[in-house]
């Protein structure tokens, strides 16, 4: 209401730009952005703007530049699927890659409110639907640059999870092709996912995740052996921006292969470790980052100690577990691989945790072989 | 790779549910509902969006649903099926109204083929769209039944229903408990119009949603005790009917901490629970079961320490009037609520009161007319046992308590009114006299009830169980001592009848009715009686058979051992002899089982006989079946026999004072029965019972070994002629067999007491109360004792012929006075008849076998050798006997009255003329008859001796011999002769030989007067 007097700039006071006109305001005012978002001082009217007519925002105490609580928005269902549907015509549209993402992340980059976020879900799964290739790329930037496993970036992971697997009957095809159409998305929904289940840091027991899932990424990764890399392309950002640091999935790949025997047998999480290892054996490892951090392989490390830690509870020896040696064996084949590719840090500090942890055969070999070097 | 169609129909999609708000046409399109459906595959991120439309469209339904338009105009009920009936207007919106039921379709599909993700989603959403629907669209509170029903109808509300319910069947656990929360959620937010889902979803998981119920209502109950819990009861009350366990596992748990308080909330536990019942039946039908079923003492403690803190709560201090009313509302347990109550009334007041109160209600709507729970709850088996159980109780409010609701129950129930008096006259005993006290209130009825059933059936049903058991042997083994079941019977019906003749208790039992009731019983009782006495007297019969067998062996080894040795036939020793009556040979332990059972049967008889004289059975006033007087006659005689084998004086003669008042009671009333009594009085003291009246038992004929063809008596029959013919008997053996074996001894003389008693048997049944002179029974003795004494058709008349015709007759005479000889007691029943002129007269052939047979003996004797007789000899004893008895009867006149006196002192030929010349012929010349006596104006007959002057023929003799031992029978002479005279002729004094007049004897004059 008084916001849009406060801008103080007559050349969007426009007739259009009318929150009562509802999906033809936030058309408009995508177009508008456009233009401003080039500019770096005009920040603070754009976001404004996304929040006036495109989110329909407002604040409870009808101050907001004051209000410290988050700003409410008054759309209505219907008026949200009207947004997504501007949007995706929007990002459908040709234009400059960098002026899209910058769109994308104005809209959803910061300030993101529940409200945005369960949009964003939305949108997302309905590009994924839709197969939106455009919205899936900036999509794809977008996550990479709030972080894929920061909590928002989850929650669309978990929500597009409910919407493709939880919720339908079997995979739909437009999941299944994610990676052809959208390969940077599908590698940072990748990472994303791969946080949800099988992390002892997230729940205290190990959720495996749901079999069409599972499935569904090993599909992947076997048909785009490339797909763990495609978060690495360089980043089309607006100038001035600054491109944060790519995740791959493989490191929590990696923990679902190995950590899954304690949990399923299912024979997919063979495959799946057959995919991590291959692309493994593919990566070239740039400077600044590896695809397996050390604190990724810390975090297994650890829920295989805890793992033992309940066997000796109940007095079981870890050494005729099944599972144990299983997970050891999986662990011990990738850590082969992947000194052999050198993906590994800190190798030394690496074979004395290993060490310490309840021999298995395949991997003494390794420790022995790796130690003498 | 866009997919510009499923955007297209996005778009599209939302276009129509935007302008849908005012056109639910385009909403409820089918093709549209299709679309949706298909997003749910194809575009999962409108799923929300997809259900909202579809809340949409159960809302269009319910709208048209409860809208006037839809209304039936005939019924004004909501057109269910609107395309069957309804009008062209109705039909058109059916579309609309049955547009939810294809959406109905496809998510119910989903929730049982689909993924496991749906089932929770569908449920919480049709949960949450249930509530608002019902909430908005309610226009006016109802019941749950009634919003059930009404909800249901819609097709809508009834697809949703259906849909939840199927979901919940696929939750799980952690599922459940989230759908239990969300819909309590719901009926916290719409407490008055959602209580029916509650209700009706609650079946899926009953034990959660009514404890989750019970604890919201508490809580709410906590914050204002003021407050209505309507919806709750509501809902527990609709669960109730299917998911009682579950209530009642609810209850457990709650009364677990309200009776041991943790928190604050426990205090309120009890108040709450009680004031929940007062909603709803089922609810405190439960309530009760689970208190009845984890009651206990203890619990009592805990609840009175307890329940001050529930009295803090307000509610809880003014409730005492509707618990009361509460124990009317049970149909089960109720009166196990109130014998509980009962039986802690002593100790508490508040019980005492609740019980006051309860029952007053209870009577007050049983005289009204009412129906209600309670008296079904009476009318179950199990509670009937319990009540008699009660009703035996000690402790007097708990037995008041049952017999209270015994009455209440028996103005329904009249057949539990009958098995109750049965059973309590059964049960009842005296060393518990309190379930005779029961039954004396039970009997008193209930005042003011119309047609309250009458107690004769009772005691028809227990006197036929009795029957039962006293025919059928009772195979289990009973502790010795323990009273049967009859004893116990007959002991309370004794009492009661008791009661009902004194007068200060006959006000309150309907006694008129008891006795009454007792009378059109008898027959049953008969029957009884005619059970246990048959049993005695067989058990009499075989005592008697085996001590007389015993005696006989043993004088039978005596008389081999002094062979030749004869003993007297009677040596007279027996009077004031006691011997005892009961066998002594095999003399069991008392305790042995046998006796105890036929102590048992005795006391039995007793107490029948008791109770017989209690409610003048027999009497005139009542109607019997002849049978039935004739079956009492003819038991009434033998308990008398019966009594007789009693071990002590006393209760001989108490049984035999028994017997009396039945006896003459019946006679008194019945003909027939006097002429039973006595044919059987003196039948069993003759044959069957003569060895109670020391009767000479003749053992079998075959001991004397004479062959059925050489029996003297059928010999007699061939040779019927000759001289010798008639003197057969008189031969003292049979020649090859040695002389006739004598008579065994007679050591078992009739007992002075036993033969008192039945003396005064014979006079109970002959003695006419309103007519005290009647003889009627007297002759009617007579009559019998010769008919079974004398065994001879031929010569039973009353005159004495010439003596010399005593030839003819001397074998049935000899057989006549051999009877006297076996049965002393004959002498005593002629004493008695002799005392009631002229009763005598008709056993005037006796009197003849018994003068001509000593007439004929004393001669014998003079005959042969003379012999000193003995004074105790048979001969002289019969003789003194049969001259008493003439005298008594005032068949011979004085002074032949005194010749009784002086007899023994003369010669037996002088014996001999005296009888034929005084005795035979005045009687032969004066036939003993009832015309000799006058009849007075009191009926009473008398032959007045001083009128009739003996002619001198038949004294003359006597005179002349007493003149010849005047030295010995001076003062007997003065006395008979002179006396008479002086007092004949004060006046004219003559000569006194001739004229002398017979004086009455100081004795008989008393007597008569």
């Amino acid at each position: 209401m008084s916001s849009s007097e406060n801008s103080g700039k007559g050349s969007h006071r426009k007739l259009d730009l009318k929150a009562e006109n509802y999906p033809a305001c936030a058309v408009e005012a995508l177009t508008r952005l456009e233009t401003l978002i080039a500019s770096r001082n005009k920040q603070n009217l754009v976001m404004q703007i996304i929040s006036e007519y495109i989110f329909l925002e407002r604040n409870k105490d009808g101050d907001g530049r004051k209000s410290q609580s988050l700003p409410i928005s008054q759309m209505t269902l219907c008026q949200e699927f009207q947004l997504i549907i501007a949007l995706i015509e929007y990002f459908s549209r040709p234009g400059r890659d960098a002026t899209r993402n910058a769109i994308f992340l104005s809209l959803f980059g910061s300030h993101l409110t529940p409200q945005r976020c369960k949009l964003l879900s939305r949108l997302i799964s309905t590009a994924i639907s839709g197969s939106v290739a455009p919205l899936l790329s900036a999509a794809g930037t977008w996550m990479q640059q709030v972080g894929c496993k920061t909590p928002h970036s989850l929650e669309v992971a978990q929500n597009l999870v409910s919407d493709f697997i939880l919720y339908s009957r079997k995979t739909p095809e437009q999941l299944k092709q994610l990676p052809m159409v959208g390969p940077h998305f599908a590698a940072n929904f990748m990472v994303a996912v791969a946080e949800l289940y099988l992390n002892e840091q997230r729940s205290a027991a190990l959720t495996p995740p749901p079999d069409a899932l599972l499935d569904a990424i090993t599909e992947w990764m076997n048909e785009n052996p490339t797909l763990c890399q495609a978060s690495q392309q360089p980043l089309i950002l607006p100038a001035g921006a600054i491109a944060m640091p790519f995740a791959t999935p493989l490191a929590g790949l990696l923990r679902w292969a190995v950590l899954a025997p304690m949990v399923s047998s299912r024979l997919a999480y063979s495959n799946l470790h057959l995919s991590v290892l291959r692309t493994l054996q593919q990566t070239v490892t740039s400077g600044e980052s590896t695809p397996l951090p050390f604190q990724d392989l810390m975090q297994v490390i650890k829920s295989l100690q805890n793992y033992c830690a309940r066997l000796s509870e109940t007095s079981v020896d870890p050494r005729t577990d099944a599972a144990y040696q299983k997970c050891m064996e999986r662990l011990a084949q990738a850590v082969q691989i992947a000194l052999a590719c050198n993906c590994i840090t800190n190798q030394i500090q690496l074979l004395c945790v290993l060490e310490s942890l309840p021999n298995q055969k395949l991997m003494d070999i390794i420790i022995a072989a790796n130690k003498k070097l | 790779m866009l997919r510009q169609t499923l955007l297209d129909q996005l778009k599209h999609f939302i276009e129509s549910i935007s302008n849908g708000h005012n056109n639910p046409q385009l909403l409820t399109n089918p093709a549209l509902i299709k679309l949706s459906l298909s997003f749910l595959d194809e575009l999962p991120s409108t799923r929300d969006l997809v259900f909202e439309y579809f809340g949409l469209l159960a809302e269009i339904s319910v709208q048209l649903y409860v809208s006037p338009e839809m209304m039936d105009q005939k019924t004004g009920m909501p057109v269910s099926q609107v395309k069957q009936g309804g009008n062209r207007k109705q039909q058109m919106r059916a579309q609309d109204y049955e547009s939810f039921n294809m959406v109905k379709t496809a998510l119910q599909h989903m929730v049982w083929k689909g993924p496991p993700a749906w089932p929770p989603l569908i449920a919480m959403w049709s949960l949450e769209l249930v509530a608002k629907l019902s909430d908005k669209y309610t226009q006016r509170r109802m019941t749950i039944t009634a919003s059930c029903n009404y909800w249901l109808e819609c097709s809508a509300m009834h697809g949703l229903m259906t849909l939840i319910n199927s979901c919940f069947r696929k939750l799980t656990n952690a599922e459940e408990e989230t759908c239990v929360e969300l819909m309590l959620n719901a009926f916290h937010r719409f407490p008055m119009t959602f209580d029916w889902i509650v209700a009706r979803l609650g079946g899926c998981f009953p034990y959660k949603i009514i404890m989750q119920i019970l604890q919201c209502g508490i809580k709410r109950f906590v914050d204002d005790y003021r407050c209505h819990l309507d919806s709750e009861a509501g809902i527990l009350d609709y669960m109730t009917s299917c998911h009682e366990q579950q209530l009642r596992a609810a209850f457990r748990e709650m009364l677990k901490d309200g009776f041991a308080p943790k928190k604050p909330l426990d205090i309120a536990v009890v108040p709450f629970l009680l004031i929940t019942t007062n909603y709803s039946d089922a609810i405190l039908q439960s309530l009760v079961n689970v208190l009845v079923e984890i009651y206990s003492e203890d619990m009592c403690e805990v609840i009175i320490q307890k329940s001050p803190l529930w009295l803090s709560n307000k509610m809880f201090a003014d409730m005492q009037p509707t618990l009361n009313n509460a124990v009317l509302r049970m149909n089960e347990h109720g009166a196990t609520i109130l014998i509980t109550a009962a039986r802690m009334a002593e100790k508490f007041v508040w019980c005492q009161d609740f019980l006051d109160n309860s029952m007053q209600e209870l009577e007050q709507w049983v005289l009204n007319q009412r129906n209600f729970p309670l008296l079904a709850d009476l009318a179950y088996e199990e509670t009937k046992y319990m009540l008699w159980k009660s009703c035996l109780s000690t402790n007097l409010l708990e037995q008041q308590t049952a017999v209270r609701l015994l009455l209440v129950v028996s103005s329904q129930h009249p057949h539990i009114y009958y098995q109750t008096i049965s059973q309590l006259l059964r049960k009842s005993y005296a060393q518990n006299p309190n379930g005779i006290g029961a039954l004396i209130r039970l009997l008193g009825g209930q005042s003011g009830v119309v047609n309250f059933p009458g107690f004769t059936p009772g005691f028809e049903m227990v006197l036929e169980d009795i029957t039962l058991h006293v025919q059928v042997n009772n195979r289990l083994p009973v502790p010795p001592g323990t009273p049967t079941e009859a004893y116990n019977t007959f002991s309370n019906l004794n009492t009661l009848a008791k009661m009902h003749k004194s007068k200060n208790v006959a006000a309150n039992i309907r006694s008129a009715q008891l006795t009454q009731a007792l009378n059109e019983c008898l027959p049953k009782i008969v029957q009884i009686f005619d059970c246990t006495v048959n049993k005695l007297v067989l058990k009499m019969d075989r005592d008697a058979a085996e001590s007389s067998a015993s005696k006989f062996r043993l004088q039978h080894s005596n008389n081999n051992k002094r062979e030749g040795l004869t003993t007297d036939i009677c040596n007279g020793n027996g009077y004031g002899k006691r011997t005892k009556t009961e066998p002594d040979s095999h003399s069991n332990s008392p305790d042995s089982p046998v006796d105890d059972e036929d102590a048992c049967h005795m006391r039995l008889a007793h107490l029948i006989v008791d109770l017989l004289n209690n409610i003048d059975g027999g009497s005139s006033q009542n109607v019997l079946r002849t049978p039935v007087v004739l079956k009492l006659a003819v038991l009434s005689v033998k308990y008398f026999f019966v009594g007789l084998t009693e071990k002590t004086v006393i209760r001989r003669a108490a049984a035999a004072h028994r017997s009396y008042a039945l006896l003459q009671r019946q006679c008194s009333a019945r003909k027939i029965a006097r002429t039973v009594c006595l044919r059987e009085l003196v039948e069993g003291a003759l044959f069957y019972h003569g060895h109670l009246l020391g009767q000479l038992e003749e053992y079998k004929l075959d001991e004397l070994e004479i062959p059925e063809h050489e029996l003297l008596i059928l010999q007699n029959l061939h040779t019927s002629s000759g001289a010798n013919s008639n003197r057969s008997v008189l031969h003292s053996g049979i020649i090859g067999r040695g002389l006739r074996p004598v008579l065994p001894t007679n050591e078992r003389t009739c007992d002075a007491e036993t033969q008192a008693l039945y003396l005064k048997a014979l006079n109970a049944c002959c003695a006419d109360l309103d007519k005290p002179n009647n003889v009627e029974g007297y002759s009617l003795v007579s009559l019998l004792l010769v008919e079974l004494v004398s065994t001879d058709v031929m010569y039973n008349g009353l005159p004495f012929p010439d003596e010399e015709f005593t030839k003819v007759t001397m074998e049935r005479d000899m057989q006549i006075r051999r009877a006297f000889i076996t049965s002393p007691v004959l002498w005593a029943v002629l004493g008695l008849i002799a005392g009631h002129r002229p009763a005598l007269c008709y056993s005037s052939v006796l009197l003849r076998a018994l003068c001509a047979t000593c007439l004929h003996h004393w001669r014998g004797k003079n005959v042969n050798k003379f012999q000193a007789t003995a004074s105790n000899d048979e001969l002289m004893l019969c003789t003194k006997k049969m001259l008493q008895l003439l005298a008594m009867s005032q068949l011979i006149p004085p002074p032949l009255t005194n010749l009784h006196l002086i007899i023994e002192h003369f010669e037996s030929a002088e014996i001999a003329l005296l009888l034929r010349e005084c005795i035979w012929n005045y009687l032969k010349d004066h036939v003993p008859s009832p015309a000799l006596f006058h009849v007075d104006n009191n009926g009473l007959h008398w032959r007045n001796t001083s009128l009739a002057k003996v002619p001198p023929q038949y004294v003359d003799t006597l005179r002349h011999l007493m003149q010849r031992k005047l030295s010995k029978l001076g003062p007997h002479y003065h006395q008979m002769f002179i006396m008479a005279e002086l007092m004949e002729n004060k006046p004219v004094p003559v000569a006194m030989v001739e004229t002398a007049v017979l004086p009455v004897s100081r004795l008989q004059i008393v007597e008569l007067e």
